[in-house]
């Protein structure tokens, strides 16, 4: 991973921490200092944390939902529990039971509940939902900007949810959701989902929005063929989008990332030849030497 | 001081906090274990007004039932 990538990576960790523990991420800004896997470790154990305590009163609570109809126990949600409860409580109920339950919530609700809850504890529910009701919930995410939350819950989604999901994401919410996937690992089996036009979109997206970062991070994690169809979308930008490219390879240094451009296409290394004769002498030795050691020919 | 810094960050995580924190100053390390604190305290009280909350949505036939289970 790129040092700009890590450095966004880690800021989103804060972000995420920030959110579970009731802060503005500004005030735990002392924790950017620290690598992504550092902060996923401590978000890992805050989380564990919140949902230990009180475990035996929001079991207690979740053995008296079995006794009231689903439509009750979701009324209680929305007028009592509120979202955080109700993400609590959601992987505490029986899987069967809790689907029968988000089923009678509105979309609006259980995007709140999905920024509350950890999905690794509701699993089975989440696999559960129908696409048409992730859809819906996707929506609301996208209009609220939620990527991290949504970057969350991929790997727990099966085929034709995730199918669901992209289908209610516009490029830019795609790009984003890639970026802060939780396990990147996932990557291909999102992709694989996506049709052609839409990784046009993608690169469209990061052009639009400056997201360069986050279009050539998600080049390391691609297979071969998806890389390759990426690339092809990167030619038909304009001059400017193109340059772009350049300046983000660059000023953050994203060698790894422009060899692997440089794969699927032979015009990157006479264009950042370019770019590099505007770096001051010795700069310019330092990053060729830097580009070279990442495989790329031709500067 | 530090050290009992992240002891006390370690105690609010109930066992261990990652190392790598040790490099934060004392003031942050009781920044972050108050943060966690408060966020127990505010999720306990959330708990403990929706139990009091639901049982007024409750049907009245079906409130002892519900009491006994929540106890």
């Amino acid at each position: 991973m790129s040092r700009a990538a890590d450095l966004l990576h880690g800021h989103g960790e804060v972000l995420k921490l920030a959110r579970l523990l009731g802060h503005e991420p500004h005030e735990l800004a002392y924790l950017e200092q620290f690598p992504p896997q550092t902060l996923r470790e401590l978000r890992d154990g805050v989380t564990e944390t919140l949902y230990d305590t009180d475990g035996g009163s929001l079991r207690r609570l979740a053995a008296a939902s079995r006794v009231l109809p689903a439509k009750l126990t979701a009324t209680l949600s929305q007028r009592a529990f509120g979202p955080l409860l109700s993400a609590r409580l959601a992987g505490l109920l029986d899987p069967q039971r809790a689907v029968d339950v988000a089923g009678k919530l509105p979309a609006p609700f259980l995007a709140d509940v999905a920024v509350e809850l950890d999905p690794r504890r509701a699993s089975e529910l989440i696999a559960g939902l129908s696409p048409r009701l992730i859809a819906d919930v996707t929506a609301e995410l996208v209009a609220h900007r939620e990527y991290v939350t949504m970057g969350r819950f991929v790997g727990h989604l099966q085929d034709d949810a995730l199918a669901a999901a992209i289908g209610a994401m516009d490029d830019r919410a795609l790009l984003e959701v890639a970026f802060v996937l939780e396990d990147k690992r996932e990557l291909p089996r999102l992709l694989a989902k996506l049709p052609q036009p839409r990784v046009a979109g993608i690169i469209g997206a990061a052009a639009h929005d400056d997201l360069w970062v986050q279009a050539l991070d998600l080049l390391n994690h691609l297979s071969k063929p998806q890389r390759r169809a990426m690339v092809t979308a990167t030619r038909a930008l304009d001059a400017p989008a193109r340059q772009a490219i350049v300046q983000a390879i660059l000023e953050h240094d994203l060698w790894d990332e422009a060899a692997l451009i440089a794969e699927h296409d032979d015009t990157l290394a006479a264009t950042l030849s370019a770019g590099l004769r505007s770096l001051p002498a010795r700069r310019r030795r330092e990053v060729t030497a830097t580009a070279r050691a990442s495989g790329l020919r031709g500067l | 001081m530090p050290d009992d810094a992240f002891d006390a960050l370690c105690a609010q995580l109930d066992g261990a906090a990652p190392e790598p924190l040790r490099r934060l100053s004392a003031a942050e390390l009781s920044h972050l274990a108050n943060a966690i604190r408060t966020a127990r305290r505010r999720q306990a009280k959330a708990l403990a007004q929706a139990g009091e909350s639901a049982l007024g949505h409750i049907p009245r036939v079906l409130r002892g039932p519900v009491r006994k289970i929540v106890g």
